[in-house]
């Protein structure tokens, strides 16, 4: 226990330290906190930030999860998009696939008339469904589960209003509260063909008249006009042959829309009816941000800022790949690696967080003053602090990585990585096959001669009876297994240890990515939030990495240890 | 190649100042963030609710296991289908054979010395000898062919391996679910949606989420889960 004179020490140190850290600038830097735990788990695919009101933010993840939040990740709402594997008539009708929906070529690149070419498959669909057949070709994986998609834009609308996505299988549509979603633009089925099918890069509706919307495609930029039902190509031919990655729709003037394409940036001012080439960069542009400085690109050159005084460099030969402008002519600048603080000012750079090679950063967006950073597996929110407090108890990391892994290897008998089985084991050839046979034969065998030169019944008569028993004992030894046992590969076989190989490093990837969760979950739960959700949260994201790696390596992987009162 | 073109078009009117009014977010929330003891008192009072609730909710680890159980794909199972495999090179393959023969033969003999041998009357085919035989044989086979190489290594116990992948998705998928319908649980109870239909839909989300994971446990899960009122929609 502290005295009163110890007492009065300490709060004249944590008064000066206090007023130190309000005075010094390093002070001003935003804090960053992992809000992850309020998200599905990842790994994420992509990040949507209302500008207009940063605390609004969705997030897509590989494996077709959407979340969202309205304040600032306190309470999150999340659905999952499922693309069924069927023939959806919405894409048919979209003409998204050539083959099915028209638009085929002919040799030299003219187009075939599509009252000709759509007949044959369009009525072959109809009279599937008419007939009441399944329209999907069976395939063994049909059995196994739903694909997952891959959503790499999400786009959150004004509430009351339908969330959208850009994904693997093309543009999706939910309905006013995310529950459930249709595909409107895409291939029909949900394994896209390389050559044929459409994927979803970006959607964006317009801020007033949500029923406007655009659509970037890897078939070039699509609109609608009754809120992302239906689409057709872009009307203005500058834009609707390009391959646009973002639209970025000015929160000021619903008039001016950008879409950044490559290393491209078109301008409308229109509403997104006309577009104009406004800029041209001389690397891959990754993000562009406006802002009351002028206008950021993020490439892969650096970060430039464009305003009215020409162009400025902020950050040399490094890719950025995002950006967002801060308070008092601060900028945060992502790169794969590590958030950079710069002050424009002063020319100050200062690194806020780093990552690993295997959690990379993937984008960042918001305003000055609340922005979300996403990397593979995290999502930080960055502008709000957090308190913490010191925990009574903490989970500890029973088992060390590898450990887990080696578990999860033993315990479902996946091999190890070395241990490849494509042929059968040459020592099981020593024993041999061994064939036992008992066979029991009885029989008898009777004959009668009659002689008619003599006057008598008969002249010979015979009866003989046999019976014989019979046990052999085979042993045989396939000695070309023997002796080339390492070499007699066999089909099957190689066709199990695929899978199996196949399995086991999803899964070694799969615990590699929990443990790494659960170990800085573990870490920061030394200090857990001083809001209780949010501490609760972190637990339950804690208990769902462990309850994995236990079910996979069969041991207990995370305990909780009570940290003993310093004396 | 395209020149770099003037970005007069990006730089024009009111597009730069839009986010000042903006900036405040952060500080309503710190703003937020300082709850008056009556707040923290209802916080304490939801918290422990759903600490009761979550009490009485079925684990993870039974949720898992009940998944793993209905689709049978348990890590014992599928291990003890990798043993029984290797244990089959002991079950020889059986083979039962049994034959019945009967067979009946005849032989006529002429002899061309004397040719009118029908001395009774009983010869009319004028026969030196005949011969009439019976044959007859039952053969009983049993056999037993064990493939003792499949004690030491057999393909199928790494085919049935394949399975514990089916496994380990399906608890990732219910591991998923269980944790998504916690997340929503805890947002209900301790930070509900103030817009009732907000809430109701949180709600059906809610039931969406534990009838998936019912599906998945073969109605198991939801027998013992935290069931919602409609007064808690204001019905």
């Amino acid at each position: 226990m502290l005295c009163p004179v110890h007492k009065l020490a300490l709060a004249v140190l944590v008064g000066f330290a206090a007023l130190t850290r309000t005075a010094s600038p390093v002070q001003a830097q935003p804090e960053i906190v992992d809000v992850g735990p309020s998200f599905p788990m990842g790994p994420y695919a992509s990040l949507y930030v209302d500008r207009t009101n940063p605390a609004r933010v969705a997030i897509g993840t590989m494996d077709g999860r959407v979340a969202w939040s309205s304040d600032g990740a306190m309470r999150v709402s999340e659905t999952r998009v499922l693309s069924h594997r069927r023939y959806d008539a919405m894409a048919i009708r979209s003409g998204a696939r050539s083959s099915l929906g028209g638009g085929e070529e002919d040799s030299e690149g003219a187009q075939l008339d599509p009252s000709h070419v759509t007949q044959r498959p369009v009525r072959l669909f109809l009279r599937t469904l008419m007939t009441g057949k399944g329209v999907a070709q069976w395939h063994y994986w049909m059995s196994i589960t739903e694909p997952h998609l891959d959503i790499g834009a999400v786009f959150l609308p004004q509430p009351g209003g339908r969330m959208m996505i850009a994904s693997s299988a093309g543009i999706l549509v939910s309905d006013d509260k995310g529950g459930s979603w249709t595909k409107t633009l895409g291939s029909p089925g949900n394994m896209p063909n390389e050559k044929l099918d459409m994927v979803g890069l970006a959607i964006i509706a317009h801020p007033a008249n949500p029923k406007f919307v655009l659509a970037a495609t890897t078939d070039g930029v699509f609109m609608s006009r009754d809120a992302g039902m239906n689409f057709i190509h872009h009307i203005d031919e500058t834009i609707t042959d390009e391959v646009i990655f973002d639209f970025i729709w000015d929160p000021n003037d619903e008039d001016v829309v950008l879409a950044v394409g490559p290393d491209t940036i078109f301008q409308s001012v229109d509403g997104g009816m006309k577009f104009e080439l406004a800029y041209v960069a001389e690397s891959e542009i990754n993000a562009v941000v406006n802002s009351d400085e002028g206008i950021y690109i993020a490439a892969t050159d650096g970060l430039t800022l464009v305003g009215a005084d020409g162009n400025n460099k902020v950050l040399d030969g490094e890719s950025v790949i995002g950006v967002v402008p801060w308070t008092n002519g601060e900028v945060l600048v992502l790169l794969t690696d590590k958030l950079l603080h710069i002050d424009l000012t002063t020319g100050d750079k200062r690194i806020l967080q780093r990552t690993g090679a295997t959690d990379p950063f993937l984008r960042i967006d918001g305003s000055p003053g609340l922005a979300f950073l996403l990397s593979n597996h995290a999502v930080f929110r960055i502008g709000i602090p957090e308190e913490r407090v010191k925990a009574k108890t903490i989970p500890v990391m029973t088992l060390s990585g590898s450990a887990v892994q080696q578990a999860m290897l033993d315990n479902l008998g996946l091999g190890t990585p070395n241990d490849t089985r494509i042929h059968p084991r040459w020592y099981s050839k020593l024993l041999p096959h061994v064939t036992m046979d008992f066979r029991a034969v009885s029989g008898d065998v009777g004959s009668r001669t009659i002689d008619y030169t003599l006057p008598l019944d008969f002249r010979f008569a015979s009866a003989d009876v046999d019976s014989n028993i019979e046990f052999t004992i085979f042993a045989e030894w396939d000695l070309s297994s023997l002796v080339f046992g390492d070499q007699n590969v066999s089909n099957p076989n190689l066709f199990i240890e695929s899978t199996l190989s196949a399995n086991r490093d999803r899964m070694l990837m799969e615990v590699r990515n929990h443990y790494r969760e659960a170990t800085m979950l573990a870490h920061r739960l030394k200090n857990p939030p001083t809001d209780a959700k949010t501490a609760l949260l972190w637990r339950m994201r804690l208990e769902e990495h462990a309850s994995y790696l236990e079910f996979v390596s069969g041991k207990e992987v995370v305990k909780e240890q009570t940290l003993e009162p310093k004396k | 190649m395209i020149a770099k073109l003037p970005i007069t078009l990006l730089l024009s009117g009111a597009m730069f100042t839009g986010h000042a009014i903006h900036s405040s977010a952060p500080a309503q929330a710190q703003e937020e963030a300082a709850p008056s003891p009556k707040t923290l008192k209802m916080k304490r009072s939801s918290m422990k609710r759903l600490m009761k609730i979550l009490k009485g909710e079925p684990s993870i680890k039974d949720t898992q296991n009940w998944a793993l159980r209905y689709y049978k794909l348990g890590t014992s199972r599928i291990n003890g289908m990798a043993t029984k495999a290797r244990l089959k090179g002991l079950i020889p393959e059986v083979s039962l054979n049994f034959t019945n023969h009967q067979g009946k033969d005849f032989r006529n003999m002429r002899d061309g010395l004397y040719p009118e041998l029908n001395l009774n009357g009983t010869n009319p085919d004028n026969l030196k000898e005949r011969t009439a035989g019976t044959n007859s044989h039952m053969t009983f086979h049993v056999g037993g062919k064990w493939v003792l190489d499949r004690l030491l290594f057999n393909a199928e116990a790494l085919d049935v391996k394949s399975l514990n992948s089916l496994g380990e998705t399906l608890v990732r998928e219910v591991s998923t679910l269980y944790y998504s319908r916690r997340r929503l649980l805890a947002g209900i109870i301790l930070s509900p949606p103030t817009d009732p239909e907000e809430l109701f839909f949180e709600l059906v989300r809610l039931d969406e989420i534990t009838s998936t994971l019912d599906a998945l446990t073969g109605n198991r899960y939801s027998k013992t889960t935290w069931k919602w009122t409609e007064s808690m929609i204001g019905i």
